[in-house]
């Protein structure tokens, strides 16, 4: 029993160690196998992939875009309406929204080109504003489009005081230097660099209280009546767009 | 003829259009190309007095219309502009790229002085100088530079045309 039983156990061994030695060389040949497909099936999805990258990469190019020029462009303009919006809620005046459709050619006159006209209910002599402030008033009007004299043009004259002392004057464009002239300020006075200026209303063509600018420079002669005042506008007239004109109550 | 008129008049359009939405946009402090100057020069250049005389006329007159306050102002400095212009090209080598340039500059600056001694006569500006200076001068650097890269480019498919 004990012989037969040994017997028995060597075939078993035999078999165990033919397994032992070939099994390596199947599971090798098996991983070469499927190594071997795989690679034949990577090989056959080539194409597709490279398409999809293709695709993946316009995706991501397009949304890329986005991020940097048009969601920036909604943010910022969000933005600004939300600015606007908060301005025409302060202010007691009935406002006519309008936009910036061309400017003057050269530098020669500063005034700007507005989308809306006689028909939409724009008037001679409207007042134009911003968020930030005064911006000029309409000169001429069309149909559909009208012309604003801008406060930096030298035939603009608005009345207007200083807001922290009260001294009233007359603010002149300076055309193209970028800033306005307040004239009429008299020696006496004590306005300083950094002073709020607003419009008077004197006059009934602009409305009181509108931001017009800060005082930048002053020079004071004791000689001289008045003194020489440069106002910068509270304005930034190279990033114009959406404006209101001003409705009168009648 | 009639050809010749319709492509001046869509180049009038043309660049009105891109003065007064790309170029006018822009709030320098100096002058501004002006690209209805350069296409004024650039016409009477290459054809003659009269034509450009006509031509400065009639886009001086749609300036004034659309921009100036005052009917003739624009139209009578581009007329003379234009004219001048014509008669300098008869008496140069028109393919000098040099004289084009001398001729744009001069024409920017007589265009500039002739306009801002009628306003200042009509009392629409305070100070003559101040604006030649701060305006005209600058306009004229940018329209000589524009200029230049107009005839470099015309040169460059003039070439390929030949070839």
């Amino acid at each position: 029993m004990l012989i037969s039983n040994h017997k028995k156990d060597l075939p078993a061994r035999i078999r165990e160690g033919g397994y032992s030695f070939v099994d390596p060389l199947r599971i090798s040949f098996l991983t070469l196998k499927n190594r071997l497909f795989e690679f034949m099936e990577n090989f056959q999805e080539i194409e597709k992939l490279r398409s999809e990258n293709q695709t993946l990469k316009i995706k991501m190019e397009e949304l890329l875009f986005y991020q940097k020029n048009y969601y920036q462009e909604i943010i910022s303009a969000n933005q600004r309406l939300r600015e606007l919006l908060g301005f025409k809620e302060k202010q007691p005046y009935s406002l006519i929204p309008v936009e910036v459709i061309a400017y003057d050619p050269h530098n020669y006159f500063k005034v700007i080109f507005i989308g809306k006209g006689k028909k939409e209910g724009i008037e001679k002599e409207m007042v134009v504003v911003n968020a930030q402030g005064l911006v000029g008033r309409v000169i001429e009007v069309y149909p559909h489009r009208a012309k604003v004299l801008l406060i930096l043009d030298e035939r603009s004259k608005i009345g207007v005081r200083d807001q922290r002392t009260r001294d009233m004057g007359i603010l002149q464009g300076k055309g193209e230097k970028g800033v306005c002239e307040l004239k009429y300020v008299l020696s006496r006075a004590d306005v300083r660099v950094g002073d709020k200026i607003i419009t008077s209303g004197l006059g009934g063509l602009f409305p009181k209280g509108i931001v017009v600018g800060k005082i930048c420079a002053i020079k004071k002669d004791p000689n001289q009546l008045f003194q020489e005042i440069e106002v910068v506008p509270s304005v930034d007239f190279g990033k114009l767009e959406e404006l209101f004109a001003i409705k009168r109550e009648k | 003829m009639m050809k010749k008129i319709l492509i001046l008049i869509a180049s009038v359009l043309l660049c009105l259009i891109l003065q007064i939405t790309l170029i006018g946009g822009v709030q320098a402090k100096g002058g501004k190309p002006d690209l209805l100057l350069i296409l004024l020069v650039l016409w009477a250049w290459n054809t003659d007095w009269k034509q450009g005389l006509l031509a400065g006329f009639f886009i001086g007159l749609l300036e004034d219309i659309l921009f100036s306050p005052l009917l003739g102002l624009n139209a009578f400095s581009l007329s003379l502009t234009g004219f001048v212009v014509g008669e300098v090209k008869e008496r140069v080598y028109e393919e000098n790229v040099v004289a084009l340039l001398l001729v744009t500059a001069a024409a920017s600056l007589l265009n500039g002085i002739v306009f801002f001694s009628w306003a200042r006569i009509f009392n629409i500006f305070s100070s003559f100088l101040g604006k030649i200076s701060s305006l005209t001068l600058p306009t004229s650097l940018y329209n000589c530079l524009l200029m230049f890269f107009i005839f470099l480019i015309k040169g460059k498919f003039g070439r390929e045309k030949i070839h």
